[in-house]
């Protein structure tokens, strides 16, 4: 599973990258000499658990931003959309996610009113619901063994023992 | 497709096919998600005694163009899910026609005292439910492909 080790103290801070500006005369950009260590650096970061932890960050609050412009019965069975608050609330799960470094597999809305944010690793499965109604609850599965969910309590604001639960379940 | 004056068939066999229709973004890698699945409402499905999968895109307006259709069956449906604490909910089969849909059903829940009536399901229950339902629906349960 994808694993990245934030700084001490990350639990509060944002997520560190280092960058580097370079510029069309810059010489590690345009010098041939230099071009197929550059190409060969790129290419590593691009396959970078760092790099593709972020592109799935991304695209999880690209989805949830996509989930705003929903109307009633957007699933053919008469669902709701989800509203504000859990689109919230899905947001303040992501940044929790992102500090701990554990990136969903999917984020789509749930037919039971909300998001769902789901996470797959071979054959283990997670999945972290927020209702409309401002619920949350859990749940971790795999093919074979007894299912476990619980509810989140409202005053686990930043799900750490939850995510702490599906860390452990996928890594199993 | 159309009921016809037809009575409702309260009886389903555990191996008769149910159809669901399901978006792309529910099914992940080999399996649907178990937010694509509802139970605090109940989930109407097309029971297969009366149906083909391609029946559950019907539409004279299109409306289900590109979505797909799985199935299971019966006997996937969890008969039971307890809480650790809370009441124990039973699930099972309700035939519920409609005129231009005759094999229409839902999946009720109800107490296991039996009420009668539909009970929705606690939060957890709900989800257990619905994980258990989707280990059942993979690849291979896919009848027509989702495209949207």
């Amino acid at each position: 599973m994808p694993f990245c080790l934030p700084f001490p103290g990350a639990i509060h801070g944002p997520t560190v990258g280092i960058y580097r500006v370079t510029d069309r005369n810059d010489e590690a950009v345009t010098s041939p000499a230099y071009a197929t260590s550059l190409h060969t650096s790129l290419e590593q970061i691009l396959k970078s658990t760092f790099w593709l932890t972020k592109v799935r960050f991304a695209g999880a609050r690209r989805r949830l931003n996509a989930t705003a412009s929903l109307a009633q019965g957007w699933d053919s069975y008469g669902s709701e959309p989800p509203n504000a608050n859990a689109r919230r609330r899905a947001e303040e799960i992501l940044d929790s996610l992102e500090v701990a470094c554990l990136a969903p597999t999917q984020l789509t809305p749930t037919v039971e009113g909300g998001i769902a944010i789901s996470f797959v690793e071979g054959d283990s499965r997670a999945v972290i619901e927020i209702y409309n109604t401002g619920e949350i609850a859990a749940a971790t599965y795999s093919d074979q063994g007894e299912p476990t969910a619980w509810e989140v309590e409202p005053a686990e604001t930043r799900l750490l023992g939850s995510i702490e639960q599906i860390r452990v379940h996928l890594a199993a | 497709m159309y009921r016809r004056g037809r009575e409702a068939v309260p009886d389903f066999a555990g191996s008769e096919l149910l159809y669901l229709r399901y978006m792309s973004q529910h099914f992940i890698q080999g399996e649907l998600l178990p937010e694509g699945i509802r139970s605090q409402l109940k989930q109407s499905v097309n029971r297969g005694r009366f149906s083909e999968p391609e029946d559950a895109l019907f539409s004279e307006t299109g409306k289900y163009d590109g979505l797909g259709v799985v199935e299971f069956k019966v006997a996937d449906i969890p008969e039971k899910v307890e809480q650790p604490q809370g009441p124990v909910y039973v699930f099972f089969m309700r035939h519920e026609p409609e005129d231009e849909n005759y094999s229409h059903s839902e999946i009720w829940s109800d107490h296991e005292a039996r009420t009668g009536g539909f009970r929705s399901p606690s939060r957890t229950v709900s989800l257990l439910f619905r994980v258990s339902l989707c280990r059942a629906i993979r690849q291979e349960q896919v009848r027509i492909t989702a495209a949207r």
